[in-house]
């Protein structure tokens, strides 16, 4: 009874916030009400039971709320110059239909859909003794379906390159953040011996714990290797706000290193399959747990660099160049 | 019907699908870490094996006459992954190996790094891609599970969206934020219908959903919505508004590999929903929807293109009416499950094929014409044909194919469409096929008349060797009229029986 | 029985904090007055929650995380409510910070 209440008020909260996101006077509240949107969801997710789901949709949260706020500081307050009008009220009404009744067929379709539903965890849990794991998820990210992590790896890795890519022509191969005002200082002209600083040196030894940690118990309880290195990588950007931490040049070949060993290791342990297990992405039951935990530890500071740079933007040309 | 044993089993050269996606993926990663000019020396290298790898798994297919399979991790479906290879994968994976090198060649020359200075960002990045852009490529076509294949959709949307914003100008990054974003609604298109197949029947697996699948409300909505989100990559009428700045802004080598290769993957992953995950499940109505919006396309294509005053323009213009043909194939095969659909699967895949050689040459025509007249405006076209005749020569012969003129791959095609339209007594079709070969001709003689017409204007003679490279893809997708696909049989290996026939 | 009582009143007290603050917040002015109604939030509400919560952890580990939860809250609540206030405040040469910057980006929508 408390349970079903409790899931009223969040669903209520969470579609208002959606609500109120779209029909907001101005980006800074919709972004704002965006964020609360995310937080809630986060909750949704613990209450359905996917705790995996529920820490990767906080820990990106607080991510994208750090590439928003800063996309969002930096438009103008009004209409750009030269942007087409707003929708008018016939082009509205029509998106409003279109999705009214997307909304509705998904409703019906989700309500109608067989329950008990057919569903594989029987199978995943089966599953679990062979690999050496105790939390599915990971079974399912890092075994049965690890060609998808592995690609999906990829796929940041080329969304970094085209993030990169938008560098101007000089800069290339240059640090981000390198042509900010207070390049090299902490961030917005933060008092060098202020708070922001502080937290940044008190924070970052906690959340590298609390990283690390989050990926070695991912093996057996909710964690992983992205929860952890969004974590990692989220303290990775608080030093180089507070102005202790310089980002790596995009073109050092350390960085790069670091940047590929991650989706390396995993390819090679995937291809090492064909000899131990016989197939691509097998592991021999002897060394499945060690191979898994080598792969995750290996992803994991490759992921937390990348999506620290994802955030930080492209390369820029420094201060004094322009 | 495909038993447990079956599922779990792969077949001999299995292997050869995982090295199609782990060689090109561990060169980008070996591009990334080695940069500069050692990086862009590795890529002939990875293209090189990945043709080889190509013919031998077309080989492979054609000497077993059956698909190649792979089963990933030795977790068989539903809780593991499939790789599969049959005979319209197994020629798409070769055609866009043949395309991928010819682009590689012709971008060889000027898009490097100095031998001697730092890593430049354009030919970096555009290396880089392209071996990514090959890798997505043929995840997209090996896929047999449905979040696989949308994980290869997201690959092939980030490996292209920078492509078309290389060259930094404004309105580039507009036109590639606009593909960015039409591509990402389309991904979430997709992945809630994934998600809704999934909680309706418990596995993803092609094979397996196509046993279990049945017409319900989650079936109907997830296929309606799967459709429109692959629709919209694909750039069909009315969602194709992103395509023609995003093609046209990009440099001539990476517009080449959009429009010849990047456009097709969706259309594929449609051809493998409506025929292999969920036969037929949308019924007849639908499919004439689709012809219906795929006609559109073609008359609204063509009639656009003749308008346009770009040359890049026009041709972005044509790739949306030649998308427009590959629709056409729904409402004959689905419509035709009595008089044999032979014909009008044949000829959408040689649609498919002669369509990406010819659209790949045309825009490194009009990128090599672009470049030896400095501006690629319509109006002052006449130097043209006498500063780079092979160029011209090669523009003609591609419009030749898109027109669907013989002896060229484009005149099979549109031959057993019609053909198929005609037996299958939906004779409208063939009237959209006429007219849209007499719009085609339209824009492609506007082009070579202009370009030939001589008179003022200075013109740079470019050297053969990127002639020669536009020369040869042209040729190839006339040429495709002369591949006996037909009698190999090689495209009706692997299809799915019990489905539409 | 007796953790059950502990549990509700002090989560009940802390509940009372959070309204205070919320009702700041809605209520007040301006930000500086506003931060310092949501500190009451902060420190003393999610305090109250978390004693409360203390009484039913079962391990001593979890008591430990719930407290290390509070007090990662209050270092991130401090730091920002110190940055948002030093944004908000007016240009007041007397008071002003020695490494303060003269005028930082847009502030946040009030």
């Amino acid at each position: 009874m408390t349970g079903a209440l409790l899931d009223l008020l969040l669903a209520g909260a969470a579609l208002g916030a959606a609500a109120w996101s779209v029909a907001a006077a101005d980006d800074r509240r919709a972004l704002l009400a965006f964020l609360g949107y995310g937080l809630l969801l986060a909750l949704a997710w613990t209450r359905l039971g996917a705790v995996d789901v529920a820490l990767t949709e906080a820990a990106i949260g607080a991510l994208s709320a750090v590439l928003l706020l800063g996309a969002v500081a930096r438009l103008p307050a009004g209409p750009a110059p030269g942007a087409p009008p707003p929708p008018g009220p016939v082009r509205r009404a029509v998106a409003g239909i279109l999705c009214a009744t997307v909304s509705l067929a998904l409703m019906a379709a989700i309500l109608l859909l067989p329950s008990p539903a057919p569903s594989l965890a029987r199978p995943a849990a089966e599953g679990l003794p062979a690999l050496g794991l105790g939390n599915p998820v990971t079974a399912v990210l890092i075994g049965y379906r690890a060609l998808d992590t592995l690609l999906e790896k990829v796929v940041l890795l080329l969304a970094l390159v085209g993030v990169w890519s938008l560098a101007p022509d000089a800069a290339w191969g240059g640090r981000p953040w390198a042509g900010r005002p207070w390049a090299g200082r902490p961030w917005h002209g933060a008092a060098p011996d202020g708070s922001l600083v502080l937290l940044a040196r008190l924070l970052p030894p906690i959340g590298i714990l609390l990283g690390i940690h989050l990926v070695w118990v991912g093996a057996e309880a909710p964690g992983g290797t992205f929860q952890g290195g969004t974590v990692l990588a989220a303290m990775l950007l608080l030093a180089a706000m507070a102005g202790l931490v310089e980002l790596p040049r995009t073109g050092s070949r350390g960085l790069r290193w670091l940047l590929a060993a991650g989706p390396a290791v995993f390819f090679a342990v995937g291809l090492a399959g064909y000899a131990l297990a016989g197939s691509f992405l097998a592991y021999p039951e002897t060394v499945a747990k060690p191979l898994i935990l080598l792969i995750e530890f290996a992803l994991t500071p490759s992921l937390a660099v990348l999506l620290a740079l994802l955030l930080a933007g492209p390369a820029e040309p420094p201060r004094g160049a322009r | 019907m495909p038993d447990p044993a079956t599922l779990a089993a792969g077949t001999a050269g299995g292997p050869l699908l995982v090295l199609a996606l782990a060689v090109p993926f561990c060169g980008v990663l070996a591009m990334l870490v080695l940069g500069g000019r050692r990086a862009e020396r590795l890529a002939p290298l990875l293209l090189a094996a990945c043709l080889a790898l190509s013919l031998a798994i077309a080989g492979t297919v054609l000497g077993t006459r059956a698909a190649v399979v792979e089963v990933i991790g030795g977790w068989a479906p539903p809780l593991g992954l499939r790789l599969r290879a049959d005979g319209l994968s197994a020629a798409l994976l070769v055609t866009t190996a043949l395309v991928c090198c010819a682009v590689a060649a012709f971008a060889w020359p000027d898009l490097r790094s100095p031998a001697d200075g730092p890593e430049r960002r354009a030919p970096a990045v555009f290396w880089l891609l392209l071996v990514g852009l090959w890798g997505s490529l043929n995840a997209a076509f090996l896929g047999q599970d449905l979040f696989n294949l949308y994980v290869a959709l997201e690959l092939l949307t980030f490996a292209a969206v920078p492509l078309v914003c290389l060259t930094g100008s404004r309105e580039t990054i507009e036109a590639a934020l606009r593909y960015l974003l039409f591509a990402l609604l389309g991904s979430v298109l997709y992945l809630l219908g994934t998600a809704l197949l999934y909680g309706a029947y418990g596995t993803l697996d092609i094979a397996l959903l196509r046993m279990r699948v049945d017409p319900s409300a989650a079936s109907l909505c997830a296929a309606a919505l799967m459709t429109v989100g692959l629709l919209a990559k694909a750039a069909l009428f009315p969602l194709h508004l992103w395509l023609p700045p995003a093609h046209a802004g990009a440099p001539a080598a990476a517009s080449a590999l959009l429009s010849a290769l990047v456009v097709k993957a969706p259309i594929f992953l449609i051809v493998r929903l409506w025929f292999d995950a969920m036969p037929m499940l949308l019924g007849l109505p639908a499919a004439q929807l689709l012809g219906l919006l795929g006609a559109a396309a073609i008359l609204f294509g063509s009639v656009l293109a003749l308008r346009q005053r770009r040359l890049k323009l026009l041709v972005a213009y044509s790739t949306v009416a030649q998308i427009g043909y590959l629709f056409l194939v729904f409402p004959l095969l689905v419509g035709n499950v009595q008089a044999g659909s032979t014909d009008a699967w044949l000829g959408a895949a040689l649609q498919l094929l002669s369509h990406a050689f010819a659209k790949a040459a045309m825009f490194l025509a009009a990128g090599l014409i672009a470049e030896s007249l400095g501006h690629d405006e319509m109006a002052r076209l006449g130097p043209a044909a006498r500063a780079v005749p092979f160029t011209v020569l090669a523009f003609g012969l591609s419009g030749l194919s898109l027109m669907g003129l013989p002896p060229s791959g484009g005149f099979a095609a549109k031959w057993l469409l019609l053909l198929a339209a005609i037996n299958g007594g939906q004779w409208w079709w063939a009237l959209v096929l006429l007219a849209g070969g007499l719009l085609t001709g339209g824009y492609v003689f506007l082009v070579l008349s202009r370009a030939m017409a001589g008179g003022a204007g200075t013109a740079r003679r470019l050297g053969p060797g990127r002639q020669a490279v536009v020369l040869a893809l042209a040729l190839a997708s006339v040429a495709m009229g002369f591949v006996p696909l037909g009698s190999l049989g090689l495209l009706e290996i692997g299809r799915l029986p019990g489905g539409v026939p | 029985m007796l953790r059950d009582t502990v549990t509700l009143l002090a989560v009940s007290a802390g509940l009372g904090f959070f309204l205070a603050g919320t009702l700041g917040l809605i209520r007040f002015p301006d930000t500086p007055t506003r931060l310092h109604a949501l500190t009451k939030a902060d420190n003393l509400g999610l305090g109250l929650v978390v004693l409360g919560l203390l009484a039913q952890a079962a391990e001593a580990t979890t008591a430990l995380k719930l407290l290390l939860a509070w007090g990662l809250a209050l270092l991130a609540g401090t730091t920002g409510s110190q940055l948002l206030a030093r944004l908000a405040r007016p240009a007041h040469p007397a008071g002003a910070h020695p490494a303060a910057p003269p005028a930082g980006p847009p502030g946040p929508a009030a």
